[in-house]
């Protein structure tokens, strides 16, 4: 048993590694952590089919996996960050009251910071410009050079392509 | 948590996040907020799509673009002052100090190694002609260049060389009871194995494998996505082919082990360890191995290979693990 889990997961190493680590790095920033997320992912996967779960598509659970261990990644940075920053600096989350309420909202920020990353750059840099710059949809476009129907194309699939992933993770 | 009423369908969950957009683009006027308030009052279900929307925009705004990565981050517009790996950084400093002054107990030779790394740590440097060095944990490594040749020793350990292309001055490496020369660029030469045997695995064009103890004619030459071990006495096996990223995978952390024996898998694992680790019974040395272990977390690695061999991992404390056999 324990070594077919070693047989297959050296399988998903051998095709997959690279290009899940480039993925990963991509979600969270540079390749070193991406490294790290991928060997928790990888762990995900050991735990969960030691414990007799069958998992019937290895590679599309690999990257769900990385990007599980991302969201979890990004989160933990977080705890550190807040006892960084200035009292200023501090978002609402930081001063929740409820740790468990904090928790999740943490969890959700950092699972969406995660899905925004994964996006193309196009539609990644449009939605941050409005959003995150508050910049106004033509303006957005005059900066990249595209038209104002494109920004608003951009726009709403970053919104859907959050909403699709924050539904399926809640029902995890 | 308090069961959730079941999301609005996509169809209508997509109309809300059009609206979202709109009102958000810059260009909506106020009749645009009173046709949404409309829409939204239509049903319960229209409104809890809204929410789902608004809740979703109103997120964002506790997250910022990292200038340097081009990635979105967690936290508001303002950057932290010092970044979770400048810590770490530090850490791992203090860690491998200790384990450096452990490891210098031991063994001197390396100490006065031109390169040299401790437990657990992989070096990456540039030699004199550029030609680049991956140094795996406990290793060192010699520098003797000259106008005619560029000689290197691989005392101890592991490394990998992307070598500088110089016809003029030949790259070569010695360990053990092997000489390496590179007639290409890049390959890995792997000197701890057990029983003083050196593997030698070429990433790319080929090598010229000559034994240390034989005339120089005795040599073979090695292409790329090949393997060849040569014994102590400088006795030079047969090249088999292996897969690169299952032989390089050390240069990330990992170690990919597909049939080696049990006691090349420890020997490789040993580097990682802060402490020893002894195989007491010598029937399961050659036992097979095959497994993708985390040299980071040697412990752990060493828990999966006794959850799929025959073996028994005793620690005696936290400094000697033995391993005997079930």
């Amino acid at each position: 048993m324990a070594d077919n889990i070693h047989k297959w997961l050296g399988d998903l190493f051998r095709h997959y590694h690279t290009e899940v680590v480039r993925y990963a790095a991509r979600l969270v920033g540079d390749r070193e952590n991406g490294e790290e997320i991928v060997q928790s992912a990888y762990l995900r996967l050991a735990r969960r089919s030691a414990e007799g779960i069958a998992i019937e598509h290895p590679k599309a659970y690999l990257f769900t996996a990385a990007r599980n261990a991302a969201v979890d990644f990004t989160a933990r940075r977080t705890i550190e960050w807040t006892y960084r920053v200035d009292v200023e600096d501090l978002s609402a989350l930081a001063v929740t009251a409820d740790p468990i309420v904090a928790f999740e909202h943490r969890q959700r920020l950092a699972r969406l910071a995660v899905l925004l990353n994964e996006l193309p750059t196009a539609c990644r840099t449009a939605f941050v410009m409005n959003r995150m710059e508050g910049r106004t949809h033509k303006e957005v476009a005059h900066a990249l050079g595209i038209s104002v129907s494109m920004v608003e194309k951009h726009v709403t699939r970053a919104l859907m392509h959050c909403r699709d992933l924050m539904r399926e993770a809640d029902d995890n | 948590m308090s069961p959730k009423p079941p999301y609005p369908s996509k169809a209508l969950s997509n109309e809300a996040l059009e609206w979202i957009v709109r009102l958000n683009s810059g260009s909506a006027r106020k009749r645009d907020r009173t046709a949404f308030a409309a829409w939204r009052a239509q049903s319960p279900e229209h409104e809890v799509a809204a929410a789902e929307a608004e809740d979703l925009w109103h997120d964002a705004e506790n997250l910022h673009l990292d200038p340097q990565s081009g990635l979105v981050r967690l936290g508001g517009r303002k950057k932290p002052r010092a970044s979770r790996r400048t810590v770490l950084r530090g850490l791992a400093g203090v860690g491998i100090g200790c384990a450096g002054a452990y490891w210098a107990s031991g063994v001197l030779r390396p100490m006065m190694a031109d390169h040299s790394t401790g437990v657990g740590q992989v070096g990456a440097f540039n030699l004199p002609d550029g030609t680049r060095v991956l140094l795996n944990a406990m290793s060192a490594l010699d520098i003797d260049y000259s106008p005619q040749r560029r000689r290197v020793s691989l005392l101890e350990g592991q490394a990998y060389f992307e070598v500088m292309r110089d016809i003029a001055r030949p790259f070569e490496v010695a360990a053990r009871g092997a000489t390496v020369t590179a007639l290409g660029t890049a390959f890995d030469i792997d000197s701890r194995l057990a029983s003083g045997r050196v593997s030698v695995f070429v990433a790319e064009n080929a090598v010229r494998v000559q034994s240390t103890f034989e005339r120089a004619s005795d040599s073979v030459t090695l292409s790329a996505g090949h393997r060849v071990l040569i014994s102590e006495t400088g006795r030079i096996g047969a090249a088999v082919a292996q897969d690169a990223a299952a032989a390089l995978a050390w240069r990330t952390g990992m170690l990919v082990a597909e049939g080696e024996t049990l006691e090349d898998v420890i020997a490789a694992l040993r580097t990682y360890y802060n402490g020893w680790i002894v195989i007491q019974d010598s029937s399961v040395r050659m036992l097979k191995v095959n497994a993708v272990l985390d040299l980071r977390t040697p412990q752990e690695s060493l828990d999966a290979l006794a959850a799929g061999l025959p073996i028994r991992v005793l620690r005696l404390s936290n400094l000697v693990a033995v391993i005997s056999a079930a």
